[in-house]
């Protein structure tokens, strides 16, 4: 049985060898041909891989074949609810790779992964100083350390904001939305075997997604992200908390539907370089399917209620009731202010009030060519207003990590881009009432963060409202 | 689907969380309106069974030609657009879903009916091609699948998701015009299997067999290229009759 770790907890124990047998197993990998399964380079790209954008291609470069790249690569699972699945399934071979080689160098049988848990003090929120020097103190090289991050994060002069390591995305009372509308859940969208324009789940948005923007450089790009050792424990992180979703309220269950559980095959290369298959229902248990488990999974937000309770179930099924009607530029210059106008007697049967119902905001269909960190999105501030002086106003900050990928026309998601969704009630309820039988929503958005010259294309915005 | 998977249980939340029900249903009326025509099995030793199916193709009127194309489309391709349906569905008011189903599905077909016509066009033109085009087609279309990479975008193409308007005529027009891009693509992705089936006179291995295939290769995370691929190859085998014929009578005038 493995146990995977917080890194504080390791870095604060000299004892503790296990960052140490990390490096030194990530060195032996990195040694490797990309050929070799059990390479750095080879698990990175199981992630993704385009070679116009792997930083270390090489002319000597002996590359798997075609139909291994296909069976085995590129296959990392987003804006889905396959998305928990898929990286632990990844996780699992990466953790089984670098074990069989800590073992190999001398190390315990039983090393796990550790993970970054960065919802915590401001020292959590900073890069941990095992991964930030590029050498040991007897001059030996750190292989946890990776050149290509944000400025500062080496340093540890960057921190998170609290909107990166928000854990608001625990308190989501479904593990999987409906595919369209409504609340994006906690674990993603129901989806089929192919899936492009779903919007992400609470968790796959933050923290996942702030923190890869966060730590940045190839941390924010798909093919890259694999190549920086701290995307594992990241990745461990965001395995842990589902963990502590299903634990902390009884309510919480993973999806039960045949088309999660064993429809769709996922294939591996095992430690010993065999094809594997998993099925999701072949995860579900990390103790007992698995053998390992985590140090703390813990409830962070000490029983905070959900946001709406799953004690009765809901009837009901989102209802759209607004939406934008022109394509809305992103950028860095100014915020763009919009208005959608929605019916104040909403719902099939047009007698319930607006009011009684929960209203969710989706940003559908955002595409850039360029680099983009993420974006603001604020309710209720008036046209003439600068929002960034009406911080209490702010429903949300969406990361978009993956806007480039999602935005490739000749990408597996076609320039479907990114869409999300996000619950406004509380703020359309303090909106003034006006005359007449609309109410307008003013909705503004405002870029944050690192930006390239391109602005970002928001498809549409729209306003879906279910019964409360 | 159960609360645990998103919450929302009873038969109203189902229908409505599953607009794509109702092209199952255009389907199946479909597959019973050309099911005449799938007595026609076809197969190698089956010559004139298949001859009987080609000529039945080129003695119809192009009209009848052509309808039996659109029954076929809607028979075996507007179940694989259950995604962009519910995309369309969901993304507009619920007072217009039945309006944006109807605008989707007569864009899709318009690229389809575009290629019915060139079928008509070259089996008016040329009726003997007919009798011996399935097979080479058939064999080209499992080349089409394994080795293309056009097609492979085609089909992530024909998956791709739209902003669509909200209001007004730019609604119905957006909706009509995804209707028409994902058909557009779909073509890319499966035309030349449709030619294929069309070709044997709609016979029941060549549209059973090709339906069960494209389902069959969706069901995946990846498109199984190699399977899917040596389905139609084998499918191919069905139609190679007349150049068996051919092949046998060239051999014995040779010995």
């Amino acid at each position: 049985m493995r146990l995977r770790k917080n890194i504080s907890t390791i870095e604060n124990d000299p004892a503790d060898k296990t960052l140490q047998w990390f490096g030194r197993a990530i060195g032996e990998m990195k040694s490797r041909p990309i050929s070799s399964h059990r390479s750095l380079r080879y698990q990175a790209a199981v992630h993704e891989y385009r070679r116009e954008l792997d930083p270390l291609a090489d002319d000597a470069d002996v590359l798997p074949s075609t139909s291994d790249q296909r069976k085995y690569w590129t296959q990392c699972q987003h804006h889905s609810w396959f998305f928990l699945p898929w990286h632990r399934m990844y996780l699992f071979h990466f953790e089984s790779i670098v074990a069989a080689q800590v073992e190999a160098l001398g190390g315990p049988k039983d090393w796990g992964l550790p993970y970054w848990d960065y919802h915590g003090d401001s020292d959590s929120r900073s890069i941990p100083p095992s991964f930030r020097e590029p050498t040991h103190v007897g001059g030996e090289t750190n292989h946890l350390f990776n050149a290509n991050r944000r400025p500062g994060a080496n340093s540890g002069a960057a921190v998170a904001d609290d909107w990166e390591v928000d854990l608001s995305c625990l308190r989501e009372a479904v593990f999987a939305a409906p595919p369209f509308a409504g609340s994006p859940g906690f674990g993603g969208p129901r989806a089929g075997s192919q899936h492009a324009g779903g919007s992400m789940g609470a968790l796959e948005s933050i923290p996942h997604g702030s923190m890869h923007m966060f730590v940045g450089g190839w941390m924010s790009n798909f093919t890259r992200t694999g190549l920086d050792p701290l995307f594992y424990c990241h990745h461990c992180n965001i395995d842990r908390l589902w963990e502590v979703w299903l634990r902390r309220d009884p309510n919480h269950a993973n999806p039960t539907s045949p088309l999660w559980l064993r429809i769709i095959d996922f294939h591996f290369r095992d430690l010993h370089g065999n094809d594997e298959q998993m099925k999701c229902r072949d995860v579900l248990d990390t103790e007992q399917q698995l053998q390992y488990l985590y140090e703390d999974v813990s409830d962070p937000l000490m029983g905070e209620a959900d946001h709406f309770g799953l004690g009765v179930a809901m009837a009901s099924f989102p209802e759209m009731i607004g939406a934008s009607d022109t394509l809305i530029q992103v950028g860095v210059a100014s915020a763009v202010h919009t208005k959608i106008a929605v019916a104040k007697q909403v719902g099939e049967a047009f007698g319930l009030e607006l009011h009684s119902q929960r209203i969710y905001l989706h940003l559908e269909n955002l595409t850039c060519e360029g680099p983009a960190q993420a974006i603001d999105i604020f309710v209720g501030v008036p046209a003439d207003s600068d929002p960034l002086t009406r911080p209490e106003l702010r429903v949300a900050r969406f990361p978009l990590f993956g806007i480039g990928e999602a935005s490739r026309i000749d990408g597996p998601h076609a320039g479907s881009g990114l869409t999300f969704a996000i619950d406004i009630t509380s703020l359309v309820r303090e909106l003034p009432d006006i005359p007449g039988d609309l109410l307008e929503i003013p909705i503004s958005l405002q870029a944050v963060g690192d930006w390239g010259a391109e602005n970002v294309r928001v498809g549409r915005i729209s306003l879906y409202a279910e019964e409360e | 689907m159960s609360a645990n998977d998103t919450g929302r249980t009873g038969p109203r939340a189902l229908i409505r969380a599953h607009p794509e029900w109702w092209i199952f249903a255009i389907s199946i009326c479909a597959w019973v309106a050309i099911w005449p025509h799938l007595e026609n099995v076809a197969g190698v030793g089956h010559v004139h069974t298949h001859a009987a199916g080609a000529a039945h193709v080129h003695a119809m009127p192009p009209g009848r030609v052509l309808i039996d194309w659109i029954l076929m489309t809607f028979a075996m391709m507007i179940p694989l657009t259950s995604h962009p349906i519910r995309h369309v569905v969901h993304r507009s008011f619920l007072h217009r879903r039945h309006v944006v189903r109807v605008l989707f599905l007569l864009g899709y077909v318009v690229p389809w009916i575009g290629l019915g016509l060139c079928f008509v066009w070259v089996s008016s033109a040329w009726p003997n091609l007919i009798s011996w085009a399935a097979a080479p087609l058939f064999g080209v279309g499992a080349l089409w699948v394994l080795l293309s990479q056009t097609r492979e975008r085609a089909l992530d193409r024909c998956r791709a998701l739209r902003p669509i308007s909200a209001h007004g005529f730019r609604a119905n027009g957006d909706v009509f015009g995804f209707g028409f891009r994902v058909g557009y693509w779909c073509i890319f992705s499966c035309g030349i299997l449709m030619l294929a089936c069309a070709s044997t006179g709609h016979a029941a291995v060549a549209m059973l067999g090709g339906f069960v295939l494209g389902l069959f290769e969706r069901g995946g995370f990846r498109p199984r290229r190699r399977m899917v691929a040596t389905g139609y190859f084998l499918i191919s085998l069905f139609f190679v009759g007349p150049w068996l014929e051919v092949i046998v009578r060239y051999i014995d005038h040779l010995y």
